[in-house]
This record gives structure tokens, sequence and C-alpha cells, in this order.
């Protein structure tokens, strides 16, 4: 064994070069890594991103399925009403009732909003106890809406999702449920079809939400369109407990 | 002696200087090539210093615990199970017993040599 140690330590020393240089790879790789949380890897995104795709398409295609059964309802309707004098009152006052229930895209002036949450600065770094007063809840969703109704807005909808009678606004952790079936984060973007005078004007007002909010420092646009469109509600209604009273009972 | 440190010196100033990048999704394979290539170091001082070295057992030994954890690693990221926490706990519990073997080793001849300093001041 007396003539080993020369061979050992020129291995030993090998494997340290080794040991350094990929140590130092491991560090500059992690440098360059600016990923938050970090748990996520490159193939997991790539799936989420690819998932989120096909279910986009899915969705898109059912929708036009839909489009496509109430086309042909139309035309019943239509072939129908030329027959009836009767019926086509009777088809005008449908028209209406979906227009109030919220099931028709509706299209006119209005305006749009931007609600979102404070960007990330010194004061908030240095205040995170503080966070829950730069974030927007379902409750300053709520007002906003509020007041846009208080203002005449005629239809609402929030990322495209339209706001009916039984809608909810609801808190969902860091995001906020609205409707039946959506859950959106920030940045929201409501739009209102009224008067854009009176619509903008609302938020002038001495109590309105608006002043909170921009106090606080969280970002509240509003802007004037000559043209807004307001898609129609897209999901059932069914009533399970609900039963209409007969008045002739 | 100081080889080894020179070494890693060497080493570090390659990395530096070589134009490789490794792609973000590798960087559990890379802390696993790491964590080997320090343990292949640990584990080979402390058969020098018991004199039991053997270069083929040394080298057949890094690349074969590195391929095993990269083969780890890879089926954990397909599993979505983070299997090469496995390797990493068997590599650091290798280290740290290997640490204090070469911590012993250097005592008792500190040891030694105290005592010789001892009886000769007598």
């Amino acid at each position: 064994m007396t003539g080993k140690p020369d061979k050992t330590i020129w291995l030993i020393t090998l494997m340290c070069i080794l040991l350094g240089f990929l140590s130092v790879m491991a560090v500059a790789e992690q440098k360059s890594e600016t990923e938050i949380g970090g748990v996520a890897s490159l193939q997991n995104i790539e799936k989420l991103v690819n998932e989120k795709n096909s279910l986009e398409k899915e969705k898109e295609e059912l929708e036009q399925i839909i489009a496509q059964h109430e086309k042909k309802l139309k035309e019943y309707e239509n072939s129908l009403a030329e027959k009836n004098l009767q019926l086509q009152q009777v088809q005008k006052e449908v028209q209406e009732t979906r227009l109030t229930a919220g099931l028709l895209a509706v299209k006119g002036p209005g305006i749009e909003i931007v609600l979102n949450d404070r960007k990330p600065d010194n004061f908030l770094s240095s205040n995170p106890y503080m966070l829950s007063f730069f974030i927007v809840h379902d409750s300053d969703m709520l007002h906003v809406i509020n007041e846009l109704r208080d203002a005449g807005a005629e239809a609402i909808s929030v990322n495209g999702t339209r706001i009916m009678a039984n809608s909810r606004i609801s808190c969902g952790g860091p995001t906020i449920h609205v409707g039946k079936y959506e859950r959106f984060a920030p940045p929201f973007v409501i739009h209102a079809i009224g008067d854009p005078d009176s619509l903008t004007a609302a938020f002038q007002r001495e109590d309105s939400i608006y002043h909170d909010l921009i106090a606080w420092g969280l970002e509240f646009q509003i802007r004037r369109m000559n043209s807004v469109e307001i898609p129609r509600y897209m999901g059932d209604t069914e009533y399970t407990y609900a039963k209409t009273v007969q008045e002739d009972e | 002696m100081w080889l080894p440190l020179i070494g890693i010196v060497i080493g570090i100033i390659l990395g530096m200087t070589l134009p490789f990048n490794i792609p973000t999704a590798y960087s559990s394979y890379m802390s696993i090539a790491v964590l080997a290539a320090l343990d292949s170091v640990f584990g080979g001082i402390r058969s020098a210093l018991e004199n039991q070295f053997e270069a083929d057992v040394f080298i057949s030994g890094f690349f074969g615990n590195a391929i095993l954890a990269a083969v780890l690693a890879y089926i954990g990221d397909r599993l979505d199970v983070p299997i090469y926490l496995c390797a990493i706990f068997v590599f650091g519990y290798r280290l740290f017993n290997n640490f204090a073997l070469i911590r012993r080793h250097f005592l008792g001849i500190l040891r030694k040599k105290s005592y010789l300093e001892e009886s000769t001041d007598k």
C-alpha cells in the first residue's frame, strides 16, 4: 500500500475538480431561475397549459352546439309565429323575458371598469400584515356592481360573465367566485351597458367605493365605451325548490 | 494534502469560465450530482485515511451512485413523487458518517501527539 497514496490523492483531486464544477453549475442555474414557489417544473407547466387549451377548445365546441340548437329552436318559433298572429305576440313576450333574464347577448353604449390589486411596492412589502387592505375583495366588487345598478346599468358582466339576478359574488380565497361557475383572479374587467355619463358620474359621488379603493392604492380605471358587448348567460337555470304559484288555485 | 482543495478551486474556475448552461427542468438532477460528488470525495478521503482506498471502487461508486440517483429522480418526476429525496437522504447520511470517521481519525492523531509531547516533557 505504500505506492498507492499518490494515486489516491490524484483521484480525490480529480473528484474535487468535478465537485467544484458541478456546484458552480448548480448555483449559476439557480440564479437564473426566477420562479415563485419553485415547485412547478417545466413539464408541469407545459402539461397544465395543454390541459387549459384543450378544455377551452372543448368549451368552444359545446357552445357551438348550444348555438346550433338555439338556432333550430328559433326557426321553429318563427315558422309557427308566421302562421298565427297570437303566437307572434307570445314570441315577442318571450324575447323580452329572455332579455330581462339575461339570456340574450346585448350591445350598447356603456363603460368599462378595471379593478386590480395594489401594485407591489415598498409600502406594501414593509406592511405585509395590512395586505388585506390592498387587494380587491368580493365585497368591493359587489359594491361596484351595486353602484352601477344604482346608476341605471341595464346589463353587467365581469370578465365576460353575465351578472344575473341570482349571480353570486363571493370570496374564493385569492380569487372571487362570480356566478355559478366562474372563478376569477385579478384584474377584474367589469362591463356595463347604460348611459355612460350617469354611470361614470356615480363614482364621482363622495360616498362611492371608488374613493375608498383609490385611497388604498388599488387600481380602479373607468373608461367610457361607445359600444360594449355583453354576452348572454351560459349555463342551466334549474329550480328545484321554488314552484310557481298558480293564481287560480 | 492540499491537492483536493486546489482541485475544488480549479473546478470552480472551470465552471465559471466554461460556457455551459443546464435547463431549469434538471435542477433536481444537478443537486443530486453535487451530492454524489461530495459523497465520493468524503468517502475517498476516509478510505484513504484507513488505507483501504481502491481506485475502481471509488470511481464505480461515484458513477453508479450518480446514475442510480438520477434514475430515481427521473422516476419521481414521472410519478410526481419526490423520490430523489431518498437519494439526498442517503447521500447526506453517508456524508456525515464519513465526516465523523475522518474527524475521529485526525482527533486520534492529535491525541497521540499530545500524549507523546506529555511523555517527552516528563
